[in-house]
């Protein structure tokens, strides 16, 4: 197991410096100057040329991705003109807040979706089952900042529920447990938001999943054995669909920024999608460069993880058989 | 004569599909007594698994007992409440598969999966089970059992896993086993091992066993008695004996004569003609007369016009047949 993880590391190296190359490829075949976004158009040729030579920014562009490349062997992730500090730490800054979303949005989508997946799979064709993969074809076929748009209208501006924006209330200087009660209030609408996008596959997945395996003979075994239906269906048919349904689970976290770039801007979250616009807007390459890579390595270790939970759920994988 | 443990009356088991209704079972009657063992014999198609699985209350949608009863040691088991059939199934009326290894949950380990069944069949605490568990494994004959109570399905070969399943059945000491062609999916030298145990337990237990199949070796080898199935119903029931000896249905003589014998190896091998009947619009008059030599030889014509119904030419053999009436 550790060999085989560490095998796998090892084979994620060569990757990773691949996305390196194409994602400061395309970012530097996009249109756009840095210096110009950072020192307003119109401005002295002079401070222009300066700003460039300080940055490497003159010189040949195969040249910049080969000082780029030997960076980033190092450790180093590029530095951004914009915030005139390292790319890391400014990422770093903002993960958190980020992850406060996160997180528990895919926990509550994951039980949410693997629960009403099996209810719906144990009773297909019912009014749930209906019920539930029409509302998970909405869901998915909703775009999340439309959908994020309509609850804070719906839920902050016309009923006064929630906070409309931000992560806390600043005028309201709320200190100790009051102040964690204020975030979690915060939270409530943008993570709504990310559930509503994260639930539908899963549930899918576990219902299509959950359907196969109660047709397996194991499950008719179970029944003469004396297991009750429900038994039978979280015991037996629910552990041997997992691991599509940790396959799902596992690929939404690796494409979770992509979503929270959109309701982060519209909740005006202070995360690594806000982050992430700016940048573009910005033109800070560093920054850009970073995230794109952090996600690439969060989707090559999310597969790796998914891979290793499969060997504890299912011991024929553990076996290798 | 005390009551039979268990009395099947006129039961039918249906399978509501597109195509029509498909009347898998369609009048079956048996009894069974304490420490019998009854072969179920027939073609594929028959209907003896759906027979066993009504039986056992495990029929599931489409399909659905629509008519008749199932007695079990003074209790009805059609329409009986889930909370009755979870108590009856495992610990009074065991079955085993004819595929062992897919009748094992996968992620689940042996040794749990028995605990299941002696969860549902005995008051044990759970270290109990665990060496309960071990003990029955080593009644079936598994080698090294502390170490095979351990493993997962996919480390057992066919017989092993056969193995482990009566181990399961076998948990909660039950009074009837089903065996659903417990030997079909094995290689021959196991399949007589496999046999071999059956009938040591059942012995040894007193256990009534329906043993399923379609091999009338089988049957010969363990049997008391037999029940020949065709399209539904059962056409002759008989002692095994008389089975060999003197079959009255034309199926059954069939069937009989359509077995590869060791003595004339060179000879061709005897058919029934045709093949079973889809079990949607059966033919008026009896299911099997299209196929019957006999019907032909003696120009009977009721046949194809009524079903006939079963009757008893000697004692203790019942006959569905025209000729016999």
């Amino acid at each position: 197991m550790v060999r085989y993880t560490v095998r796998r590391l090892l084979q994620a190296v060569p990757l990773v410096f691949g996305a390196a190359v194409v994602t400061w490829i395309l970012i530097h075949a996009a249109p756009g100057d840095p210096i110009v976004a950072l020192a307003g158009e119109d401005g002295d040729a002079g401070y222009y040329a300066m700003m460039r030579e300080r940055f490497g920014l003159d010189r040949p562009l195969h040249e910049q991705l080969f000082v780029y490349l030997g960076r980033l062997a190092q450790g180093d992730l590029g530095f951004s003109y914009r915030q005139n500090r390292s790319a890391v730490s400014v990422i770093l800054d903002q993960l958190p807040a980020t992850l406060l979303l996160m997180v528990p949005a895919l926990a509550v989508a994951s039980v949410i979706g693997i629960s009403v997946g099996t209810l719906a799979a144990a009773r297909k064709n019912s009014a749930l089952d209906n019920t539930a993969r029409t509302a998970t074809l909405l869901g998915h076929a909703v775009p999340v900042f439309w959908l994020s748009q309509v609850l804070l209208l719906l839920f902050a501006l016309r009923f006064d529920w929630f906070p409309v924006q931000g992560r806390s209330d600043a005028r309201a200087g709320y200190e100790g447990f009051r102040a964690l009660l204020d975030v979690g209030h915060h939270m409530v609408l943008p993570i709504a938001a990310l559930v509503t996008v994260y639930v539908p596959p899963i549930m899918r997945v576990t219902r299509a999943a959950v359907i196969e395996n109660l047709d397996e003979m194991y499950i008719r075994a179970a029944r003469a054995r004396g297991q009750s239906r429900r038994r039978v269906l979280i015991r037996h048919a629910l552990p041997n669909a997992m691991l599509p349904i940790v396959t799902v689970i596992g690929s939404q976290i690796g494409f979770m920024f992509a979503g929270s770039v959109l309701v982060e801007t519209v909740f005006a979250w202070p995360g690594l999608g806000r982050l992430l616009l700016s940048a573009i807007l910005a033109r800070d390459f560093a920054i850009i460069t970073a995230m794109l890579l952090m996600l690439s390595v969060t989707i090559i270790l999310m597969n790796l993880i998914t891979d290793l939970v499969y060997s504890l759920l299912d011991p024929r994988v553990r076996h290798g058989t | 004569m005390t009551e039979p443990l268990l009395t099947v009356e006129g039961l039918r088991t249906h399978f509501f599909v597109d195509a029509g209704v498909v009347k898998a079972v369609d009048g079956v009657s048996f009894e069974i007594r304490r420490g019998e063992v009854v072969g179920l014999v027939g073609e594929s198609g028959c209907g003896k698994t759906v027979t066993s699985l009504s039986i056992a209350g495990l029929i599931e949608p489409p399909a659905r007992i629509v008519e008749g009863s199932v007695r079990f040691d003074g209790t009805e088991l059609v329409g009986a409440p889930e909370r009755v059939l979870n108590s009856v199934r495992g610990p009074r009326i065991a079955m085993i598969f004819q595929q062992p290894r897919a009748s094992l949950d996968p992620v689940m380990s042996v040794g749990r999966q028995i605990g299941q069944a002696l969860k549902s069949g005995t008051a044990l605490d759970r270290s109990a089970r665990r060496r309960r568990a071990v003990e029955l494994l080593d009644r079936v004959g598994i080698s090294d059992p502390d170490r095979r109570v351990r493993e997962y399905p996919h480390q057992l070969s066919g017989g092993m896993a056969q193995r482990v399943m009566i181990a399961i059945a076998l948990a909660g000491e039950p009074d009837l086993l089903i065996a659903d062609e417990p030997t079909t999916a094995l290689d021959v030298t196991v399949q007589a091992q496999i046999l071999e145990l059956l009938q040591e337990l059942q012995t040894a237990n007193d256990m009534a066993v329906i043993l399923v199949t379609h091999d009338l070796g089988v049957v010969a080898e363990i049997a008391d008695r037999a029940a020949v199935m065709y399209a539904g119903r059962i056409v002759e029931e008989c002692s095994v004996s008389e089975l060999y000896d003197a079959p009255l249905h034309p199926y059954t003589v069939g069937l009989m004569e359509s077995r590869p014998a060791a003595s004339h190896s060179k000879s061709r091998l005897r058919v029934i003609p045709g093949s079973v009947p889809v079990p949607v619009d059966l033919p008026v008059g009896c299911s099997f007369a299209p196929r019957c030599d006999a019907r032909a030889a003696n120009n009977l014509t009721v046949c194809t016009e009524q079903a006939p119904q079963p009757v008893s030419p000697r004692d203790g053999h019942r006959v569905r047949c025209w000729l016999h009436e």
